[in-house]
């Protein structure tokens, strides 16, 4: 909500079982994998939980059924993350070879992940800043939600949340700010440091159900700490960090 | 409080000349499925190789384990899922037999209402028909699509971090004989070699199961049969199963893997929880503090089991006591 001095947030500090697999969309032959997770899949990873409250996991939208994920949307005002440790992506090639009811046929795939596997400790910190209007109640099952993120991204990206807290945390406008969260990235920012971007689909706006053709917004999740610098940067500042809205 | 209808289990286990898991099959020469392990070395990251197992290779053995349950049960299983083969309902060609040749379509005026009228059905069908869809879930590719999410989510199998970097992938050489009783043909050779990669680590991986979820609508959240609970006691068996006997991976007729199960921790909740990745040492304890945190916080049910604690010895120590309390709990 706009305007707003102060705003609730829930903060889910997540441990990867070794693998995330998050798709790039659209798929094609050579899929390959994002190396940080999109704004939609942090959306979907609190969605499951959220959803299984009373256990409809999609919902009819006009001319097509929506993950359920569209409809908490409403819930949140700011949704971004941190990552701890550099994922690294790698896909084994695949000879498929199929015999089948009369058939012989050969190809070859490979599917990529991304592994955050290694000596570092990886970790993934989701913030989840909530909307103005929303209650104690919900806001209560938002956290443990956050508690019940169990996969991020796709197929086999098992996560565990090691930790959340909650709170309020303070919205104003600056000129600069550093922060460790991922922020959109908007015209006439400066930003100083390392980063990576990414075309994140937009999960304010549109239809969930088919992200392959969603609008993209770029998203850069900064390696450790970067500064931007830009007029009337909205921040949210929490007792954990500092995000840009 | 609640029922308790989320389980997690945590594994390490040791395998020894294993092959469970073989990609990249060049020529004479199949690899083992690898992942790079990220180390530090003269102050500079460096990449190495290590084995891994692909959650889809347990999740087939899951699944393998789930049918012939479901089936011990008097369940209905579909005709490709009890013989092995996963392709779930995945057009109309192998939905067919869900709904005796005619599949549920829209009529072309896709309107709302029977959009969700439609989908519904064709979920509904698939999963009075086939367990094994229930709890796996399915990608229906034809008109209108319905997908249905898993109930049971598995990771990567992956060497434990404190020794992944001692886990060893090795060629092994063997040889295929040709006949050479009787007449030699000309330019066959006696024998054929070929190398089959073996890995030996101390893995560690994550299973979840949704008991909440199963023999229900994804689009009603209304239960779809009135088997559920015998469908999830056919789920929390085949686990027990596969993880008592590894039944899992490639290659077990000749290349079963020595060792087993040497730790094993798993939980039961009201809401998701999932243990934190056995591949961490220190895994058991840090899932038991952020169980009590949470049932601590939000003042629900939850249930721990570890193996070596509480005269738990075995892995199958652990699965007997988690389906004893799903059962005390009416789970299943």
């Amino acid at each position: 909500m706009a305007g707003s001095l102060s705003l609730r947030y829930v903060l889910a500090e997540v441990r990867p079982h070794g693998v995330v697999s998050l798709r790039v969309q659209p798929q094609s032959k050579a899929r390959a994998s994002l190396r940080y997770p999109s704004l939609t899949s942090l959306l979907g990873a609190i969605s499951y939980p959220l959803a299984r409250e009373d256990g409809r996991e999609v919902v009819a939208a006009d001319g097509s059924v929506e993950p359920r994920s569209a409809e908490f949307r409403r819930l949140f005002e700011h949704i971004a993350a941190e990552v701890v440790g550099e994922g690294y992506t790698y896909g084994s090639l695949y000879k498929i070879n199929e015999y089948y009811r009369g058939k012989a046929l050969q190809a070859v795939s490979a599917l990529s992940n991304t592994f955050l596997y290694g000596e570092q400790d990886y970790r993934i910190r989701i913030l989840y800043v909530l909307a103005g209007g929303v209650g104690e109640g919900e806001a209560r099952l938002v956290e443990r939600a956050a508690w019940g993120i169990s996969r991020l991204g796709s197929r086999e990206s098992v996560v565990s949340v090691e930790g959340v807290s909650s709170g309020t945390g303070r919205v104003y406008e600056s000129d600069s700010v550093e922060t460790t969260f991922s922020f959109e990235v908007r015209d006439g920012m400066a930003i100083k440091g390392s980063y990576e971007l990414i075309a994140s689909p937009d999960w304010r706006s549109g239809p969930l159900s088919d992200i392959s053709r969603a609008a993209r917004k770029r998203v850069a999740y900064p390696r450790g700490r970067v500064r931007v610098e830009g007029k009337g940067l909205r921040v949210f500042e929490f007792e954990e960090g500092v995000a840009i809205l | 409080m609640g029922v308790v209808t989320f389980l997690s289990v945590g594994v390490r286990f040791e395998a020894n000349v294993e092959a469970l898991n073989m990609v990249e099959v060049s020529g004479n020469y199949a690899r083992h499925r690898r992942v790079p392990y990220v180390i530090t070395e003269g102050g500079r990251l460096k990449v190495v190789y290590v084995p891994a197992v692909s959650g889809e290779s347990i999740a087939h053995g899951y699944q393998v384990a789930l049918a012939e349950e479901a089936k011990a049960l008097g369940l209905p299983v579909c005709s490709y899922c009890s013989i092995g083969e996963f392709l779930k309902s995945m057009d109309e060609e192998h939905a067919a037999e869900k709904f005796d040749g005619k599949v549920p379509k829209l009529s072309g005026r896709s309107k709302k209402e029977e959009l969700v009228s439609v989908v519904g059905e064709i979920e509904s069908g698939i999963v009075r028909k086939c367990v094994v869809e229930d709890v796996g879930g399915f990608l229906y590719a034809g008109n209108p699509p319905v997908k249905r999410t898993s109930r049971f989510m598995v990771s990567y199998a992956l060497p434990i971090k404190s020794v992944a970097t001692y886990a060893t992938l090795e060629p092994q050489l063997h040889a295929r004989h040709a006949r050479t009783a009787g007449e030699r043909r000309e330019g066959a050779a006696e024998q054929m070699i070929y190398y089959v990669e073996t890995g030996t680590a101390v893995y560690g991986f994550t299973f979840n199961l949704d008991f909440a979820g199963v023999g229900v609508s994804s689009y009603s959240g209304r239960a779809l049969v009135d088997d559920v609970k015998k469908r999830r006691l056919a789920a929390a068996r085949a686990l027990y199963r596969v993880l008592s006997s590894q039944g899992f991976g490639a290659k077990l007729s000749r290349f079963l893997p020595g060792g087993g199960a040497v730790a094993m921790v798993a939980t039961l909740t009201e809401r998701p929880f999932t243990v934190t990745s056995p591949i961490y040492d220190g895994f058991a304890e840090s899932t038991r503090e952020r169980l009590e945190r949470v049932k601590a916080t939000f003042g629900e049910k939850g249930y721990y089991f570890e193996m070596g604690k509480d005269g738990l010895k075995t892995p199958e120590d652990v699965l007997s006591a988690v389906i004893e309390t799903l059962k005390k709990e009416g789970t299943i």
